[in-house]
């Protein structure tokens, strides 16, 4: 009988690309949408192929070549692993299309590994992105060599398949126990959170307890990482220190016996948990007091917040940068500002004055819920526009949630860092007018860059948390300007920051005012 | 009661390149109307009614809701307006309540009277007790009458639906039939699409059949059907029309 996974993954891989609308559609704006989504992504891989030639270049600069391949792989693996646990069990169980893969004659086996294979389709996608430049960097500095070049073939192929499975079977575990619980969107939210919070506070409590923290340099951190934090890597290294294959076909086949246990125990138990997870807590009867009303702005941003604190998926990637702001101000705690005045890091606070604003405009633009809020209205998009608002109204609801999340964040960031850092008044002024203006501008920008590209029909709403053009514009664009921002701030003082924040505060009247024009249609 | 509250003008509607979904279509909807807007799939009726609800652009042709134009005042329109869709997505997310409550200050339904008629409506429906359940939790019945509540809310002049029978049980949807007639009373107006002809003939005071976007009969109940059944004459109008 003819295998039905790859008519699965087909049709998945048609969804998550979106290659068959733009193909198949005679509107001209689904193609525009996608030469848009196509520069989105064009970019991204711009900034992460200049990012990783960097890091490479550096890394063997460093003497520290030979733990490059290694590196990379564990280092991809581990985003491959947090992205998974952020995505949430969607990407295997409870989908929007569920129902209709289940009504077909397909095995359950044929279901999960066809889902899985989309899962580790995209994942490989990123991998090869990082692992591709870092070899080529590799082999500029050392000699060329065929076991070298399959060695990390085979691991790159192979490496996103246990940080996959461990993210899935992790966040499905989280599901499945939060299912019964009446605030189980937060709580789910709260457990992801705390296991990623957990993880770097264990990392970094292994690193300082590695010895005197300026001993801490790349290989130090390259042995954290290949060694203690992501252990399968340590194969690959050991391969290519060796000249041995053994390493490698261990890599291979703990990542293959994980792939087919892990799917063996999801057949069987395919149906309990999908059942679990559907769960439903049933409240006591409603009581006619508990009304409130409000004005339609007020209801429509309440209704942005609880959707966006309803779907653990949407709100830990639309946050990450606030995590990371909090995370940062929590490790500013612990940082002794004397270390500035006796120190090798006495020129540290005059040369990164204003390192604090530019850092915000990266952490604030990986925080861009806005950027997809309009396109995960989905199949219920006719409910909102059919409502007595302007789409100016709606749009700028949506743009609420991230402005206040970012805001927040970025006032507390922007005090630890200005104190721990002992900044002149200046500095301080400006890195509290970023955090406003800019967060103002990134809830507005993400709100119109959706308005402009939106995408309705998913199937997973991590097709548009994750995978959208504006997201991906306002995520990159923002980190290419935050990062430019940090170094040439170095040289030229507050004048980059302060351009960018009176661009921001420009860019923001023109999206305010273009958006009075603006229409909705399904 | 012959105050038009929906006027049609011919409204046409092109998908991609050339694909017409409704092609010069007109009809007047007029206050205590019960409108039936009949046609096998793809008809053009969903789209016809999308239009007119201001969720779906046009490419020419007007639409009038109590004199207001759809295209130029589309806040106002819909403010006077109810949309039920075929498929009653709701937000999963919110409870029965918090949704209606939602609808209710989208719709600026004053507090007091929102909670009477949540109350009443919900009882008539028999959802009082899952109001406070999360929507994702409803059967695709419970979903379709929280959204039938929703759009009642505000009492519009116009309610717009699609299939709004369909997953109901048996007490209601005689219950909602009971409540379009009491509304057209009231001189407010239902204008809706079914495919069941049998509700059509004996609840619609006028009907309209489309085929291929074009309207091909239109017109009071009585005198569309004559002395024949709504279903021999549907079934005969397609033909004619086909020949």
């Amino acid at each position: 009988m003819r295998a039905k996974w790859p008519l699965l993954l087909k049709v998945q891989l048609l969804g998550l690309t979106g290659i068959n609308k733009v193909r198949k559609s005679d509107d001209a704006r689904v193609k525009r949408r996608a030469v848009g989504a196509l520069a989105a992504l064009i970019l991204v891989g711009a900034v992460l192929l200049f990012y990783v030639v960097l890091f490479s270049i550096g890394f063997c600069e460093q003497g520290l070549g030979d733990m490059l391949p290694a590196f990379m792989v564990a280092i991809s693996s581990l985003i491959v692993f947090f992205f998974t646990l952020f995505q949430g069990c969607p990407i295997l169980f409870a989908t929007k299309d569920r129902d209709l893969v289940l009504a077909l004659p397909v095995s359950k086996r044929e279901i999960i590994f066809s889902r899985l294979l989309c899962s580790y389709l995209s994942s490989l996608a990123f991998v090869l992105a990082v692992a591709l430049p870092a070899t080529v960097v590799y082999f500029v500095y050392q000699p060329f060599s065929a076991f070298v070049v399959l060695t990390i073939l085979f691991s790159v192929l192979f490496a996103p398949i246990l940080p996959l499975i461990l993210g899935v079977t992790l966040s499905t575990l989280i599901y499945a126990l939060t299912a019964k619980l009446r605030h189980k969107a937060i709580l789910q939210s709260i457990f992801s959170i705390a296991l990623f919070i957990g993880i770097m506070i264990a990392s970094f409590s292994i690193s300082f307890s590695m010895g005197n923290q300026s001993e801490i340099d790349m290989g130090a951190i390259g042995n954290l990482l290949i060694g203690r934090i992501y252990y399968p890597a340590l194969f690959i290294q050991q391969t290519l220190t060796n000249q041995t294959i053994w390493g490698l076909l261990i890599f291979l086949a703990i990542s293959i016996a994980a792939a087919i246990l892990f799917i063996l125990i999801v057949t069987l138990l395919y149906n309990k948990i999908e059942s679990t997870l559907q769960n439903r807590s049933f409240s006591r009867a409603y009581r006619a007091k508990e009304i409130r009303s409000a004005s339609a702005m007020t209801t429509l941003v309440k209704k942005e917040f609880k959707r966006l604190l309803s779907s653990p998926a949407y709100l830990l990637n639309s946050i990450s940068g606030d995590i990371l702001m909090l995370l940062a101000s929590f490790f500013l705690l612990f940082f002794d500002p004397n270390l500035l005045n006796n120190t090798e890091l006495s020129a540290f606070n005059t040369l990164f004055q204003y390192a604090g604003a530019g850092l915000l405009i990266l952490f604030i633009g990986t925080s861009c819920p806005s950027a997809c809020a309009l396109s995960l209205e989905g199949n219920t998009r006719g409910l909102l526009f059919s409502m007595p608002l302007s789409a100016r109204k709606i749009l700028m609801a949506k743009a609420v949630p991230t402005f206040v999340f970012n805001f927040i964040c970025a006032i507390v960031f922007s005090i630890f860092f200005c104190v721990k850092i002992q900044v002149s008044w200046v500095a301080w002024l400006l890195t509290l007018f970023t955090a406003f203006f800019f967060s103002v501008f990134i809830a507005l920008a993400g709100s119109f860059l959706n308005y402009k590209f939106p995408k309705y029909d998913w199937t997973k709403e991590i097709q548009v948390i994750k995978n959208s053009a504006p997201l991906l514009i306002m995520v990159f664009g923002s980190m290419i300007i935050g990062i430019a921002c940090c170094i040439l701030t170095i040289y030229l003082g507050p004048w980059p920051v302060l351009t960018v924040n009176i661009l921001a505060i420009l860019s923001s009247l023109l999206i305010f005012l273009n958006l009075k024009h603006a229409k909705l249609y399904i | 009661m012959n105050t038009p509250i929906l006027e049609i003008k011919n409204l046409t509607k092109i998908y991609g390149k050339s694909k017409k979904a409704v092609d010069d279509l007109s009809l007047t909807v007029c206050a205590g109307d019960i409108y039936g807007f009949i046609g096998q799939n793809g008809a053009g009726k969903t789209t016809t009614l999308r239009a007119v609800t201001g969720i779906l652009s046009f490419d020419s042709g007007e639409i009038r809701i109590d004199g207001h134009s759809v295209k130029d005042e589309p806040v106002l329109c819909k403010q006077i307006t109810a949309f039920i869709p075929d498929n009653p997505d709701l937000y999963d997310f919110l409870t029965g309540i918090q949704y209606l409550n939602f609808i209710g200050d989208m719709f600026k339904v004053p507090k007091e009277t929102r909670i009477e008629r949540i109350q009443t409506y919900a009882e008539m429906f028999r959802i009082s007790n899952d109001l406070n359940s999360l929507i994702g939790a409803y059967s695709h019945g419970m979903k379709q009458k929280i959204a039938l509540i929703g759009a009642l809310l505000h009492q519009p002049k116009l309610m717009v639906l699609d299939e709004p029978l369909v997953g109901l049980d048996p007490e209601a949807a005689f219950k909602l039939k009971q409540v379009f007639r009491e509304m057209c009373e009231k001189g407010n107006a239902i204008f809706f699409s079914t495919h069941v002809l049998d509700v059509a003939e004996k609840l619609c005071n006028k009907i309209a059949i489309i085929k291929n976007g074009r309207l091909i009969a239109s017109g009071k109940t009585e005198d569309v059907r004559g002395d024949e059944s709504l279903e021999a004459i549907f079934m005969e109008v397609l033909e004619n029309d086909a020949r």
